[in-house]
């Protein structure tokens, strides 16, 4: 599903010129649950964004889903990250104008979902993640937990075939992390892949293999025993 | 997708209650005037385009030529129109509006007073077949047909008959220069609706040009080529005839205008259209209000400085407001909206914002209207915005404000990146600072040149009110002369006057310094020189009082007096007139008046003095010698001038008029002080300074509320760095200086531009003065001074609130 080859993402400044990721060559499958782990700075959310398509790489190839992405305009971007990928932010990125429906609607809405078929399916998540009877609140008016459900709710309404999460469970406590963690496996066991930027061990657990990457480099793969394909 | 996006619209603009408040009051206000402005636009560029057939009517105007060159003159002989349509099948109809004498229309003939009218017009049968005047009561066709027809306008209907429909009443008019006319019968035919604002034909009743075929020595008069007092139009036969008909005048001015020597004559057609817009150049017309294409230019300007300065504001508020907004922006492309779906969800809101706006424009436009309809000289309504038209275009102007408030922020708010927004990186663009900073200098640019305007032209009007003008103005009292015996008995007129202590002294005169209505002009000459080497000279008769009722001085020679029965034919010149035909002292010498029988001896020279408006120079100026009787060779008398005592003026008045009532018991007096009537003569101007002052204020409003909203977000945005300095020992007052210097500069940057902008400017419009002030450097250090002030103490508001909030909380955040 996803496959790099010698991926490169370079920031310039005036001055400076910065690698953020240098010759990144990773390769997952459908149905794969991810972690990528890392001291800070080392390149995680850089590589994320690039995998996510909300950014392109300055050089090397990137293939999603059999498309040769790396040198795709914004607008090509977003018409295949509408269709195939969900996000899972550290912060929840709830868009605070909104009710808590409204904001699972927004990626339906966005892929011309008629609008009653959009308020079954976004009530069929709502329901499943236990928040329906939040479903007109506000953002800041729910607790972390309850917020991070919604994000996740937001993330698989459209039925992305692969979802990223930015350390999902790094502004939870621990009771409301392990239940962010138990959804994410569910979702990984009824076949969507995964890919998770982590710094939690415990968290990396719950993956089939961990990418560990150091000043933009892949350093090491480890892959789970538990694993079958 | 827009009710999704009218809901965010809707719940940003109540989440944010005071941005949105910035916002749509600055806006609201930006439509407002440009509301008004543009109402003001249309019904100038609609004058005297309601008749049905306008495109097909011409006003005919007489081209006469002598040695010095052609002049066109709006006026022209009472049996041309006749003529006209007989000569050429391309008229349709024609018409004239003929000038009569002074008249007393009463309901009974018993009353003792009545109205005194001066603004009626003799007209033909056809008038109402050409025009469009509507009609309360009276069939148009019919109206002017028969002798002794008189059509009323609704006012003075109602002045007479009250509410009551009058078609068919008895009038009766009196004529003092033309008793007969006052024997005849008079029968009230029509009442038209009150004429609108934006025609140039106005009047208080017309009669039927017919009625003047009942009497002798008016037939004469209505049938002669010598006679100047008409208005002529034609009505085509269609659009584009115009040319056929200019091609045959000259044969048809040979057959029907006596030749004159020293003269050549001539006609020619003025689209009915042109009147009101293109009649600068031509003398003696009727055109109540003549129109200038420069008030309507400097009004469409303004409507485009205000437009744009509220623009301006939202565009800074929303790109200000872009870092609140960036995380919204970014979620929305993450999960799948592209970049014209961001932009439209922007511009939207923008337009949403525009409408609000607009709904309030219109109830502030109906507040102002009353306001500005006095101001700008014009009847318009609030029911014109409801025109569909109208209401179209105003709908119109309204999106396209938004459009253009909201393309900026759409377009850079919809290209932000979210890979970097959500790694925190929110920090707007260097650009978007750039731009932010023009727009802030763009508005002071406008402010400051306003201010400059309204400074301006308030000095200039200071100067004109209080420059010397050759005599005193102060305490000089004027009236009218309304009847003969008034003329006649003038010299017992005055001793009654001067039997009150409190007038000084009286004198009278054909015409006063600063008059409203026009001088006679003679061509003037030396006793050796031919009439072509002329010199165009104003006449005024006067008394011997006149030089001392006035203050006036004289240079040379002596003042008239009534011991000399030689001063009958004494001439006193201005120093520009003797200047302009002699080099020697002129007096003992002779003076030719052209086209009159009048030879004068020069006696003495008054030193030049103000008798026209400070934007003409001072023209050449005869005076004459008032004989006994009140009626000299070149012009009889028309007014008093009384210098009063400065205490008991009521008194003094009372006294006046009771005198007046003596010796004319028909008209009421007609009383003016000298210096208000000096002061009308520069209403225009008074108005262009009103504008600017309005519009310099307005500009001022707008951009202060736009500063107001820009400095919050500046704090905001900065709170980090003022609780960082803070904490590293800044003071409040540092801080507020950092934060107020940024505009500083901006508005200093603003002055730099606006200077000589301004200077073109309104030295291009003192130009218009013979007699101006300069424009001195300080207009300009003031102007930029009071910007400076004012948008500082807006600032300095929001700065102080940042700089005296706790560091503590504001770091909190992170």
């Amino acid at each position: 599903m996803i496959k790099t080859m010698n991926l490169k993402r370079m920031y310039a400044t005036d001055e400076v010129e910065t690698t953020a990721l240098n010759n990144v060559n990773i390769e997952i499958n459908e149905g794969e649950f991810v972690a990528i782990m890392g001291p800070s700075g080392c390149g995680k959310s850089t590589l994320l964004n690039i995998l996510g398509l909300l950014d392109n790489p300055s050089d090397g190839e990137y293939h999603f889903v059999g498309h040769e992405v790396s040198k795709y305009t914004e607008r090509q971007r977003a018409n295949l990250r509408k269709a195939n990928i969900g996000f899972v932010f550290q912060s929840f990125n709830l868009i605070d104008e909104l009710t808590v429906f409204e904001n699972v609607e927004l990626p339906l809405f966005y892929l011309g979902v008629a609008s009653a078929e959009r308020e079954k399916r976004v009530n069929e998540v709502l329901e499943h993640m236990g928040v329906m009877h939040r479903k007109s609140h506000f953002p800041q008016q729910l607790s972390g937990g309850q917020q991070q459900r919604v994000a996740v709710s937001r993330a698989i309404v459209a039925k992305p075939k692969l979802i990223l999460a930015d350390e999902p469970t790094g502004n939870l406590d621990s009771a409301h992390g392990s239940e962010v963690m138990k959804l994410l496996t569910q979702l990984n066991e009824a076949g969507t892949t995964i890919v998770m930027v982590t710094h939690s061990t415990h968290d990396s657990e719950f993956a089939h293999r961990i990418i560990h990457l150091f000043d933009g480099h892949v350093v090491t793969e480890n892959i789970k025993e538990q694993f079958h394909v | 997708m827009f009710s999704s996006y009218l809901k965010i619209a809707l719940r940003n603009l109540q989440k944010n209650k005071v941005y949105s408040a910035i916002n749509i009051a600055g806006l609201s206000v930006g439509i407002a005037c440009c509301m008004l402005i543009l109402l003001h636009v249309y019904s100038e560029l609609q004058f005297d385009r309601f008749h049905k057939n306008a495109e097909k009517l011409y006003r005919v105007n007489y081209i006469q030529g002598t040695v010095q060159g052609e002049r066109t003159i709006g006026r022209n002989m009472p049996p041309l129109a006749a003529a006209l349509k007989e000569e050429f099948p391309e008229v349709e109809a024609s018409t004239h509006f003929l000038q009569g004498w002074r008249l007393t229309v009463k309901r009974e003939a018993s009353n003792q007073t009545g109205l005194i009218a001066r603004n009626y017009f003799f007209s033909g049968s056809e008038t109402f077949h050409m025009f469009d005047f509507p009609f309360l009561y009276g069939d148009p066709a019919a109206a002017l047909k028969e002798p002794g027809a008189v059509v009323l306008t609704e006012d003075k209907a109602a002045m007479l008959f009250g509410e009551s429909n009058p078609v068919g009443e008895r009038l009766y008019i009196e004529a003092e220069d033309f008793p007969e006319f006052g024997m005849s019968t008079y029968t009230v035919t029509g009442v038209l609706k009150r004429l609108p604002a934006n025609s140039h034909l106005q009047f208080d009743f017309l009669i039927s040009t017919s009625t003047l075929e009942r009497f002798e020595s008016s037939r004469e008069w209505i049938r002669d080529w010598d006679n100047y007092q008409a208005s002529t139009y034609v009505l085509l036969q269609d659009e584009g005839m115009e040319s056929a008909v200019e091609s045959k005048l000259a044969a048809f001015t040979k057959k029907y205008v006596p030749e004159e020597e020293g003269y050549t004559k001539g006609f020619v057609l003025q689209p009915f259209t042109d009147v009101h817009f293109g009649s600068s150049d031509i003398a003696f017309e009727l055109n109540v209000r003549e129109g200038d294409m420069m008030y309507v230019r400097i009004f469409l300007l303004l409507a485009l400085f205000v437009a744009g300065i509220a623009c301006v504001n939202y565009m800074n508020l929303a790109t200000a407001r872009a870092m609140k907004r960036a995380k919204e922006v970014a979620l929305r492309k993450v999960v799948g909206a592209d970049r014209l779906q961001m932009a439209g969800q922007f511009l939207f809101e923008a337009i949403v914002q525009a409408l609000i706006s607009f709904l309030l424009a219109i109830g502030l436009v109906e507040f102002a209207l009353p306001t500005f309809n006095s101001l700008a000289g014009n009847d318009l309504s609030i029911a014109l915005i409801f025109s569909p038209p109208v209401l179209g275009a105003l709908i119109g102007l309204a999106l396209l404000v938004g459009l253009i408030a909201g393309s900026y922020p759409a377009f850079y708010l919809s290209g932000l990146t979210p890979s970097l927004i959500l790694r925190g990186e929110t920090k707007t663009g260097r650009g978007g600072v750039r731009l932010r900073n023009a727009l802030v200098v763009l508005q002071f640019v406008v402010t400051i040149v306003m201010i400059v305007a309204t400074v301006v032209v308030s000095r200039q009007l200071g100067y004109v009110t209080t420059k010397e003008l050759g005599f005193n103005r102060d305490q000089l009292v004027v009236f009218d002369i309304n009847h003969d015996s008034v003329q006649e008995n003038f010299i017992n007129v005055k001793n009654e006057l001067l039997r009150n202590a409190s007038v000084k002294s009286v004198a009278v005169s054909s015409r006063v310094p600063g008059d409203w209505k026009s001088y006679r002009r003679f061509g003037v000459t030396r006793a050796d020189q031919p009439a072509s080497e002329s010199v165009r000279m104003v006449f005024n008769g006067v008394d011997e009082d006149f030089l001392r009722t006035y203050e006036m001085d004289l240079t040379q020679g002596r003042n008239f007096s009534r011991a000399f029965a030689s001063d009958s034919n004494a001439v006193i010149l201005n120093e520009t007139a003797a200047k302009a035909l002699f080099t020697e002292s002129p007096i003992g010498k002779t003076v030719r008046f052209s086209s009159s029988n009048f030879t004068g001896i020069v006696i003495g020279v008054v030193r030049d003095f103000h008798f026209e408006s400070l934007h003409d120079r001072i023209e050449p100026l005869a005076l004459g010698f008032m004989p006994a009787g009140g009626r000299h060779a070149l012009w009889g008398i028309d007014y008093f001038t009384m210098r009063i005592a400065g205490e008991n003026v009521q008194e003094t008045i009372d006294f006046l008029s009771a005198v007046h009532a003596r010796f004319d018991p028909i008209n009421p007096i007609e009383l003016g002080f000298l210096d208000e009537w000096w002061m009308n003569l520069y209403e225009r101007d008074q108005r262009l300074g009103t504008i600017f002052s309005v519009a310099a204020g307005l500009a001022i409003l707008i951009a202060c509320i736009g500063l107001f909203g820009l400095a919050a977000f500046m704090a905001e945005q900065r709170t980090k760095e003022i609780g960082v300095r803070k904490i590293l020992g800044a003071s409040v007052g540092s801080i507020v200086k950092l934060l107020s210097g940024d505009f500083a500069r901006l508005i200093l940057l603003g002055l730099i531009i606006a200077t000589p902008l301004a200077y073109w400017a309104m030295d291009r419009w003192l130009e218009g003065f013979a007699y101006r002030i300069e424009i001195g450097w300080w207009v300009f250090v003031l102007a930029g001074g009071l910007a400076l002030l004012i948008a500082l103490l807006t600032v300095s508001m929001q700065a102080l609130k940042a700089a005296l909030a706790n560091p503590v909380e504001a770091l909190r955040y992170e």
